[in-house]
């Protein structure tokens, strides 16, 4: 890609979020007022904790089926 | 450990010498540099427009930055075979994505650090004084850069570059606009089909905007401590996650 | 003492899409390399040589069978502590320079920090690039490339070494000196794993042979075990009638006809049948000679 086109590319890449945020960041301003965010990232961090969890066991699951079935 | 230092020195190298690293570090620095041209406002209404345009050119150069690096690290190594000397070595597939990811988030910072270099050089100059929360915006607004950085480099494990590319980028922006517009979307949806869909995405995209202290800055808001607190902890959990995520998959991927 | 590489029914099949179906790259294969010796990996193109080295170094898991680098799995990252690796036509980044990219691979293969630049510079030396240790690697040549690839493989002091085409883009000053390290490398007790398409480098350099045709071995020893091919007695003669060539040929040998002699090829128990039948004609012998087949004959047999 020539220079020109990855500064333009750069600038539209920018630009384009740019009205969008704006918008968005005027609406929400203190977030840290809105419960919301609060129990989102709760939400998440729980879900994340159970999904690696989860895949734990199932990884463990797994191994010990593949390693009765080696030894038969 | 060495092994995730030594890639991600590596990738520091490589990234601090590409084109893309230099052209949107000075772009933005010529955005913050010209934000001095806004005299028809009185100063005071000056100095907080400056704030509000310089933390958004923070957040979108660091997160334009973190995007661009990050996709392409991986896919690059992969399709130009770089990267068989190197997992020819004794480091797990985790260590090579984990430091990459390092390496690619040390870039950012470096960029993000010029930009908050100019960024106070301007606000001295208008108030003569330094905000006491500044520190804890950048801080957060690199946080939330270093989210962005983590999905880009998970997803390039996964696609190509120009695709990690498209995916974070959509993924960033919904990620920003979250709560307000895809909440609305689960609220408004009549089918369970959707719903469910939309809950999907919602609880699996990050929550940008609760790194986003830019008002607190420019209007001197108070932001709870334990808030502070709750979205950092949030923050690295989500890196760490995506990043395990990542590097699983990377695990068992033939090269 | 476990071997420094041993293969047991190794398997790689690639998929290729619904309706491609798959591709059996390596089917079966069972090798075992014994210690300190340069051990030759052989095959024509699409033969499994370089799938089978990627499943040593764990770039790709085998469909079936498991392999093992000195009792080790290869399956763990730890394994390849002991490893040194030479990728074909090596590739580095460009930005990078030779001496970076060495102590790059040392500080990876877990050489103390006092030592990285010493070692590295040693091993610079002995691939003979170290004029070139500060010249980014974009502006180097294939051939130099090719020596960083090898200087970055041996720092670290590995006891296996896996070389994929070592000799490539290589001038012949370039292959002499790599051959003489390789064998230097031997004496000093290292395996080396050689995959190579230049017969007449594996003929000069290897102790044993594995010749992959198709995903599977067929032919595993000595250069000399695997050539095989019985000795042939090569008898020149300045000429012949047709009546004595039908005899040679009722005798069992070849008889070819040469600008400037006819040549009779026998097996060693009939030469003295021959004899006898070119001393009746009164033949005049020009020379004899014992041949063996060479390894590229062996090769064409084995593989083509």
């Amino acid at each position: 890609m020539r220079p020109i086109t990855r500064v333009i590319s750069s600038i539209a890449l920018i630009a384009v979020p740019a009205g969008v945020l704006a918008h968005g960041a005027e609406e929400l301003g203190h977030h840290w007022d809105v419960p919301a965010y609060r129990a989102e990232m709760r939400l998440q961090i729980v879900l994340m904790i159970a999904v690696c969890l989860v895949a734990i066991a199932a990884r463990w699951v797994l191994g010990a089926c593949r390693r009765r079935r080696a030894r038969q | 450990m060495s092994g995730i230092w030594i890639i991600a020195k590596m990738s520091l190298l490589e990234n601090s010498r590409k084109q893309v690293f230099h052209v949107l570090c000075l772009l933005m620095l010529a955005v913050i540099g010209s934000s001095t041209l806004l005299t028809i406002f009185t100063e005071g209404v000056q100095i907080k427009i400056l704030k509000d345009l310089c933390m958004t050119c923070i957040l979108f150069g660091g997160a334009a930055l973190a995007i661009a690096l990050g996709a392409t690290g991986i896919p690059n190594d992969v399709e130009s075979r770089t990267i068989h000397p190197l997992i020819a070595r004794p480091i797990t597939r985790t260590q090579y994505v984990v430091g990459k990811y390092i390496g690619t988030l040390i870039t950012v910072a470096l960029g993000v650090a010029a930009m908050t270099a100019a960024f106070a050089v301007l606000i001295y100059g208008y108030q003569h004084s330094f905000d006491s929360f500044l520190g804890i915006a950048i801080l957060f607004t690199l946080l939330e850069v270093a989210v962005v950085a983590a999905i880009a480099t998970t997803i390039s494990a996964f696609v190509s570059p120009a695709i990690a590319t498209v995916v974070t980028f959509m993924a960033y922006l919904a990620g920003t606009i979250k709560i307000g517009y895809i909440g609305g979307l689960i609220e408004r949806s009549q089918s369970g089909v959707s719903k469910a869909i939309y809950s999907l995405i919602y609880h699996a995209l990050p929550n940008l905007e609760s790194f986003n202290f830019k008002t607190s800055l420019v209007h001197h808001d108070v932001v709870p401590a334990s808030y502070l607190w709750q979205v950092a902890i949030y923050g690295l959990c989500y890196i760490a996650f995506v990043l395990v995520v990542g590097a699983s998959y990377f695990s068992s991927r033939e090269v | 003492m476990d071997h420094p590489i041993r293969t047991e029914n190794l398997r790689k099949v690639y998929k290729l899409g619904r309706r491609k179906g798959t591709r059996t790259a390596v089917d079966d294969l069972s090798i075992e390399v014994p210690h300190g010796v340069v051990f030759g990996f052989l095959g024509p193109n699409g033969a499994g040589k370089t799938t089978t080295i990627k499943m040593l170094l764990d770039f790709v898991r085998p469909t079936s069978g498991n392999a093992t680098i000195f009792g080790k799995p290869t399956t763990q990252a730890s394994t390849r502590r002991l490893v040194g690796y030479l990728p074909e036509q090596p590739y580095f980044h460009k930005f990078l320079r030779p001496v970076e990219v060495v102590c790059m691979h040392a500080a990876l293969a877990g050489v103390d920090k006092r030592d990285i630049r010493r070692l590295a510079a040693a091993a610079l030396e002995r691939t003979g690039i170290s004029e070139y240790a500060d010249t980014p690697i974009g502006k180097l040549s294939k051939g130099l490339t090719q020596r960083v690839g090898i200087a970055q493989a041996i720092v670290g002091d590995p006891k296996l070494l896996i070389l994929d085409e070592p000799t490539s883009g290589l001038d012949p000053i370039g292959r002499r000196h790599t051959r003489d390290l390789i064998l230097q490398l031997r004496d000093e007790g290292k395996t080396i794993f050689l995959s190579s398409h230049l017969l007449s480098e594996v003929e000069n350099t290897c102790d044993t042979i594995a010749v992959l045709k198709r995903g599977r071995l067929v032919a595993y020893g000595t250069p000399d075990q695997v050539r095989g091919g019985d000795q042939k007695v090569t008898i020149q003669v300045a000429a012949l009638d047709k009546q004595t060539k039908e005899s040679l040929r009722f005798a069992g040998a070849d008889v070819e006809e040469r600008p400037t002699a006819i040549s009779i090829s026998v097996l060693p128990e009939s030469v003295y049948d021959v004899m006898r039948v070119l001393e009746k004609a009164g033949a005049s012998i020009v020379r004899i000679q014992t041949e063996r087949e060479s390894l590229e004959e062996a090769f064409l047999r084995l593989a083509a």
